[in-house]
């Protein structure tokens, strides 16, 4: 797919108002904008000059990722992914020499939001960042955040896993699975969202935004470039944190931290994750089998059986 | 009579509400699940953006089903139709055979008077079982429902009462994007009744604006919202389409 056909100049998004400011973006909200496939809210991600030069074709094929999606799988990965929708472009998007601003994507819908009572007496509403999961009671208690209970904290790494899963039966590389990329909600029914998905890679392919590893997520060897298998040994850490929140984790406690909350074949699980040999981390897939399996009743229904 | 071609054609969303009116919803159940179309009129009286994008209309079902409100613009219409309940049993197969015939005589209707016409959505609202006969008939309808319109609806299923959630998973189309909402269990089904019409109200207003089907979840405090887990045969590799 020709990268013009889905590029769109910066002027054509009509208003923009300030969302955020990142190290690497500044968002903003798109109130005049729409996309005829696309009936939620937009977003526009201006990338800041230290990400260097972006090449218009490889984000191409990542909004064509989405686009080779069944209807029916889109609409869910919709609800599941900020991904970008069309390139943003600075002058004639039919120019070889346009230049890449940044991308659309959806905006973050509410229920991923929390609003923090801060100290100066203003509340403050910002996403619900994964890093609140592997925080104790007492901290988010302090930060005056719900505590997601284990039946939550379970669902929550079953929709994580299901997530990864998806994208690798799709061949695509998150590459970024941290804390901050991962969103969360407990209302109506817990379910995370993954955002910045424009440093996602295809399997084979070369990444187009410079995939970092978020530190603290770092796999053992810290020159692994990210990969399927750098992916599950992030999910393994991921499932671990947020199982047996308010301790520090690294790799190497992982094991004893969930030792009195899995079974036998989930610690087996965790320590083949955060295995150093790449080839030895279960797929998600098996993951997701493994906390299927012991979910029993959606949390936040009535049980089924009774 | 015809919209000018120079125009871009409006897209209208059409809701229908599908309402049980078995013998049980008789009293307190049926005063509230009467006020639904009332309480749309109201908003979109209030909201000329979604009322120009959005028609709405009733069906009921007990042993058989009718319907109740043709798919109309709300603010057009000077009085809206009370349900009634009837005492003939409960049957789901009627109201998706109805609900089927209904939906695609409205999209060519619209059609023809020029409008584009999007995935409709329906609220479908039951307080008990169904005692279909022969067994089998309600799935057979709603299996027909869905592979015979030629735009399927958005089927948001609304448990309230001694429904039977199993079945009123199963009813949730798309199934892994579409919520079911079930009655909470210390709510009464007036009160999961009355969180419903505001979900309803604020759903269709936000189609409306959005000119596709949004269920607006922000409010659920009276009912649970359900939503059916996306099928494992997306995440196998060994599954080839």
């Amino acid at each position: 797919m020709k990268w013009q056909s889905v590029a769109v100049e910066r002027q054509r998004l009509g208003r923009v108002d300030l969302l955020s400011r990142g190290g690497q973006a500044v968002v903003y909200r798109l109130p005049e904008f729409g996309l005829p496939e696309v009936g939620v809210p937009l977003v526009y991600k201006e990338y800041r000059s230290i990400v260097g030069r972006v090449p218009a074709q490889g984000l191409a094929n990542i909004i064509a990722l989405r686009l080779a999606l069944p209807a029916d799988q889109r609409l869910w990965f919709d609800t599941h992914l900020a991904w970008p929708l069309r390139i943003v472009v600075d002058s004639d998007a039919a120019s070889a020499r346009a230049k890449v601003l940044g991308v659309v994507m959806r905006l973050i819908p509410d229920a991923f939001f929390q609003v923090f009572p801060a100290t100066a007496g203003r509340s403050e509403r910002r996403p619900s960042e994964a890093r609140s999961l592997f925080a104790g009671p007492e901290q988010m208690r302090a930060l005056g955040l719900p505590f997601p209970d284990r039946a939550q904290r379970w669902w929550l790494c079953l929709r994580l896993a299901y997530l990864v899963a998806f994208l690798h039966n799709q061949g695509i590389v998150f590459g970024d699975i941290s804390a901050r990329n991962v969103l969360y909600r407990l209302r109506p029914t817990p379910d995370v969202l993954l955002v910045d998905c424009d440093a996602v890679r295809k399997v084979g392919n070369a990444a187009v935004v410079d995939q970092g590893h978020t530190p603290d997520f770092f796999p053992p060897v810290i020159h692994e470039p990210q990969s399927i298998s750098s992916d599950l040994f992030k999910l393994g850490l991921f499932i671990v944190r947020i199982l047996a929140p308010g301790r520090t984790v690294t790799p190497e406690s992982a094991t004893r931290a969930v030792e009195d909350v899995l079974d036998r074949t989930g610690v087996d699980l965790v320590r083949a994750s955060l295995s150093a040999d790449p080839r030895a981390r279960p797929a998600a897939l098996v993951w997701y089998r493994y906390l299927r399996s012991g979910a029993g009743s959606h949390p936040r229904t009535l049980p089924l059986g009774e | 009579m015809y919209p000018a071609d120079t125009h871009p054609r409006t897209t209208l969303i059409p809701f229908y509400l599908v309402v049980d009116v078995s013998q049980s919803m008789d009293g307190p159940r049926l005063d509230t699940a009467n006020l639904i179309l009332q309480r749309i009129g109201e908003a979109l009286a209030r909201d000329s953006v979604a009322a120009a994008r959005v028609r709405v209309g009733m069906i009921d079902f007990a042993g058989g089903s009718r319907t109740v409100l043709p798919l109309c613009d709300l603010l057009t219409t000077t009085t809206f139709p009370q349900l009634a309940c009837r005492d003939d049993g409960t049957r789901y197969a009627p109201a998706f055979n109805l609900l089927r015939a209904t939906v695609d005589r409205d999209r060519r209707q619209l059609a023809a008077d020029g409008f584009t016409v999007g995935r409709p959505g329906v609220f479908f609202l039951s307080d008990g079982e169904p005692f279909d006969d022969p067994p089998g008939a309600w799935e057979e309808a709603f299996a027909t429902l869905l592979r015979e319109c030629p735009t399927t609806p958005h089927i948001i299923p609304c448990a309230v009462a001694d429904s039977n959630p199993e079945i009123m998973r199963a009813l949730a189309h798309p199934a892994p994007t579409t919520p079911l909402f079930i009655q909470s269990r210390l709510a009464s089904p007036e009160s999961a009744i009355r969180n419903l019409t505001e979900i309803i109200v604020r759903s269709v207003v936000t189609s409306g604006h959005q000119e596709m089907v949004v269920i607006d979840e922000t409010d659920v405090h009276a009912l649970d919202t359900v939503i059916v887990d996306p099928p494992e045969s997306w995440i196998d590799p060994d599954v080839r389409y």
